[in-house]
């Protein structure tokens, strides 16, 4: 390696964590937007969350006489996990610089450390609310992290791969043959794991006021200023990467494979695009759904998980690829 | 005991459909009452129109014949209040109403001063709770064998009952107060309010719950007291108005005619047909608006927001509607004794009827749009239920109880003003859960808009501005019952020889649904709790008053 191409790595990592820290609240406001107009209502502008993260930023974190060290640090560590997943995930060119490192189960595990973080904190003040809004979310979480592995199992069953660079170089090279039904069904089971985690509809509702029936609201109501930024702005960069790992293993043409210049601006201008598309898609779901019972959200993660088997048991049985 | 008439015959026969002149009471009529002289000898009757029969009685045959009166005649208690004489002496007012069109029974007792209680109607008429505790805590009154003798709406520690004339009670310490305790393994208290996050009125929940089922749930209300029946006293009856009207700030109009038609009654004032209408009118207006922020909060309870947009966008058509003839959003200032403070717009016929007409058709949408869903109608089915028998012990009114297979509406089964002109088509559903009250609540919309079309065509915009009716007398009593968007609005009024009120007794709907949330919940997972509150939608104002 030379010493061009170290620095060259270097800056497009730095590219990744940028493109997903920057773009995260704009995937925010796109939900919202689209939601309000299927209300038909404007809406608030795009920049918003922008807007409301800069306000919380100026302020003053406030912490409950009770709360002990671990309100105060499970904020950083949730969202430093968050962004360790950033390099192994593929975004807009391939392969990730730090790719090697790790696979999508490392992600999973990443994922799982923020929440506990989460949730640990919403428990240390406590308060009811945090305790309740802890019980749901881990439950959620312990509902939705088998199935998010039996995806990966799934997606990565052709490639003979955990990793996300492998599965996506895999997909680019099979060209159409890729999208097989095993894919498909795999990929709608991680849709519900992506509904699940990132705390939408119909598992959790992001726009309730209702304190007893919130479960990740419930958990962070005890947090302000600069703490509760960086927790809604951990919350826009968990869906960032999860709705980019559905879109780049879904639809994986486009992300560049080389160093090139126009190959890496078109793979950015894609993601551009593949996220804002899914962030609309998820806002449409949203709006046409209710937020289902409590503990109906087992019937949903069943679901998830008899897709996401049938897709490793279609794989095995048909074979993919040419 | 034996000259009590057995249940289905009598409520027929002591409620005429038509009222009885005062002056002619007809004689076979006394023998119906006779069985009343068991209890007490010389029991005047009281016979006047309109008004419901009233009974005075001694104190000591009084829990005897209230009983009587719940189990052999199947009245329910609709009201419960008491007032203060000069003199020491407290009087103890009970009004009854049957289901089915009655004139419904006022008892009233007679406790001298320095009087030990009277005896406590629980454990065997649970509607009982809250009259028997306010009473205590404002008027003084000792319920003999009450179990329960916690405040109700005072925080506060006063030197004395503050109702009691001529106290001016201090603020002292804060009031203890005990919840329910629930122990055992797993069993934990989520205390909720009274500051919550959502901007709604301030009530605290205190739960026991294990895992997310509810065990128990007691609310603690009075958050909001502001002495509104005190603040009547010694004001002039048009004043009046103004605070019948914010006793529960929804329901502005359906409290302000419950005020008037008591004034009225009162006073013995004429009102004319057309105020009449215009009135009916009004209420329809209010209660279209009313359900329909109802179900809009439903929808959005469940996390369904394009529902939610489209019940608040009618609700809002139906508020723009209500202004339009009245001058006012919540129908505020519309309505004075004797008819109207200023005749409505009668130049908003066709924009009125435009406003009908979408929103009868959007609210037909509406439904069925919500209960095609799968993903909301699973929220709603089974939810918060309230069964028949709890809802009959607990006298509730409105909505509530129709959902929960009560067949009872004011409308119909008392009509006063406009409705005594129109058949009212009540909804009804058995299963008393969130759907079932949805299905009514949207029912009631549909049924508004049709009242409504109906009062508009015949001539509710057309009254002109006139001199209001002098009254035929300078003071007395009287009784205003009205069916708000919550259910029975209850005012008792009395003037006194000033001209002024002397005494008001105002009951929001929710006085006698509140407990119907402590009931429905049970068995709940807690996430539910706020669509079982929604559906209800309980007025803290009103309770607290």
């Amino acid at each position: 390696m030379t010493p061009l191409e170290l620095v060259v790595g270097v800056l497009l990592l730095l590219g990744e964590f940028a493109v997903v820290l920057l773009l995260s609240p704009l995937l925010m406001g796109v939900i919202r937007r689209v939601k309000a107009h299927s209300q038909r209502r404007v809406g608030s502008p795009l920049l918003q969350p922008y807007r409301e993260l800069r306000k919380l930023i100026a302020k003053d974190s406030l912490y409950a006489e009770s709360a002990s060290f671990v309100t105060r640090g499970a904020p950083w560590i949730s969202f430093a996990a968050l962004l360790c997943a950033v390099p192994f995930l593929p975004w807009f060119f391939l392969p990730s610089p730090l790719g090697f490192a790790g696979d999508l189960i490392v992600v999973v595990g990443l994922l799982a450390l923020s929440r506990f973080m989460t949730a640990l904190a919403a428990l240390d003040a406590g308060s009811t609310f945090g305790g309740m809004g802890s019980t749901r979310d881990m439950w959620i979480g312990a509902l939705a992290e088998p199935t998010f592995l039996l995806v990966i199992f799934a997606w990565g069953a052709p490639a003979g791969s955990t990793q996300a660079s492998v599965i996506v170089a895999y997909g680019i090279s099979l060209g159409a043959a890729y999208l097989s039904p095993a894919l498909l069904i795999a990929s709608a089971a991680f849709f519900l794991v992506l509904l699940a985690e990132t705390g939408r509809l119909p598992v959790d509702n992001p726009a309730t006021h209702l304190e007893l029936t919130m479960v990740h609201e419930a958990m962070v109501l005890e947090y302000s200023g600069r703490d509760l930024a960086l927790i809604e702005w951990g919350k826009a960069v968990k869906f960032t990467l999860l709705a980019g790992l559905f879109v780049s293993v879904l639809v994986p043409w486009g992300i560049a494979q080389s160093w090139g210049v126009v190959a890496l601006v078109l793979g950015l201008v894609l993601l551009l695009v593949k996220l804002l598309g899914t962030s609309w898609a998820i806002g449409q779901f949203e709006t046409r759904v209710a937020k289902w019972r409590l503990f109906r959200l087992a019937d949903l993660s069943t679901l998830a998980a008899a897709l996401a088997l049938g897709s490793i048991v279609l794989t095995y049985l048909v074979g993919v690829g040419p | 005991m034996s000259g009590i008439p057995m249940e289905g015959d009598v409520p027929a026969t002591i409620a005429p459909s038509a009222p009885v002149p005062p002056s002619a009471p007809s004689p076979g009529r006394k023998e119906e009452f006779d069985w009343v002289g068991s209890f007490a000898p010389s029991i005047p009757i009281g016979d006047d129109a309109g008004r419901p029969w009233r009974l005075e009685l001694p104190s000591e045959r009084w829990k005897e014949v209230t009983l009587t009166l719940d189990r052999a005649l199947h009245h329910r208690l609709a009201s419960f209040w008491a007032e203060h004489w000069t003199d020491g002496a407290s009087r103890l007012h009970t009004l009854w109403m049957g289901d089915a069109s009655c004139r419904g029974i006022h008892l009233i007792t007679v406790l001298p001063a320095g009087n030990a209680g009277v005896p406590s109607l629980l454990p065997e008429i649970p509607a009982a709770l809250y009259f028997e505790r306010e009473m205590r805590e404002m008027y003084g009154v000792e319920f003999l064998g009450a179990a329960d003798r916690r405040p109700l709406l005072l925080h506060y520690q006063h030197s004395g009952p503050p109702m009691r004339p001529g106290t001016s009670p201090p603020r002292d310490a804060r009031a203890p107060f005990a919840f329910p305790i629930t122990e055992g393994e797993g069993i934990y208290e989520i205390p909720v309010g009274p500051v919550h996050a959502g901007i709604i009125e301030p009530g605290h929940f205190r739960f026991q719950v294990v895992g997310e089922q509810i065990l128990n749930l007691e609310v603690r209300l009075g958050y909001t007291h502001k002495a509104t029946e005190k603040r009547f006293e010694g004001r002039s009856p048009s004043l009046g108005v103004l605070l019948a009207e914010s006793v529960s700030g929804d329901s502005s109009v359906a409290g302000a005619v419950a005020f008037l038609e008591a004034v009225e009654q009162a006073l013995g004032i004429e009102v004319s047909r057309s105020a009449q209408l215009s009135r009916g009118l009004l209420l329809e207006l209010e209660r279209m608006a009313f359900l329909l922020g109802d179900v809009a909060g439903i929808a959005l309870d469940v996390g369904y927001a394009a529902g939610a947009a489209q019940a608040n966008f009618l609700r809002e058509r139906s508020y723009e509607g209500l202004e339009m003839v009245g001058g006012s959003r919540l129908g505020r200032g519309t309505l004075a004794p004797g008819g109207l403070a200023r005749p409505l717009a009668s130049d908003m016929g066709t924009p009125l009827a435009e406003t009908l007409a979408l929103v009868a058709r959007g609210n037909e949408e509406l439904l069925e749009h919500l209960l095609s869903r799968p993903s909301v109608v699973d929220r709603l089915r089974g939810t918060g239920e309230v069964r028949t028998d709890v809802a009959r012990a607990l006298a509730l009114v409105g909505p509530a109880a129709r959902a929960s297979g009560l067949d009872r509406d004011v409308r119909r089964d008392r009509p006063y003003g406009a409705y005594r002109e129109v058949a009212v088509r009540v909804a009804g559903e058995r299963a008393g859960d969130v759907e079932a009250r949805l299905k009514v609540k949207v029912a009631e919309i549909a049924e508004a808009c049709r009242l409504a079309s109906e009062f508009q065509r015949a001539g509710a915009l057309d009254s002109a501005k006139a001199p209001p009716p002098l009254p035929a007398r300078s003071a007395g009593d009287g009784l205003g019952v009205v069916e708000a968007p919550r259910g029975e609005f209850l005012i008792w009024v009395s003037v006194g020889e000033e001209g002024t009120l002397r005494r008001v007794h105002v009951r929001d709907p929710s006085y006698l649904n509140w407990p119907a949330i402590e009931y429905a919940v049970k068995g709940n997972i807690v996430p539910d709790f706020p669509l079982c509150n929604k559906s209800l939608n309980l007025s803290y104002s009103g309770f607290d008053r």
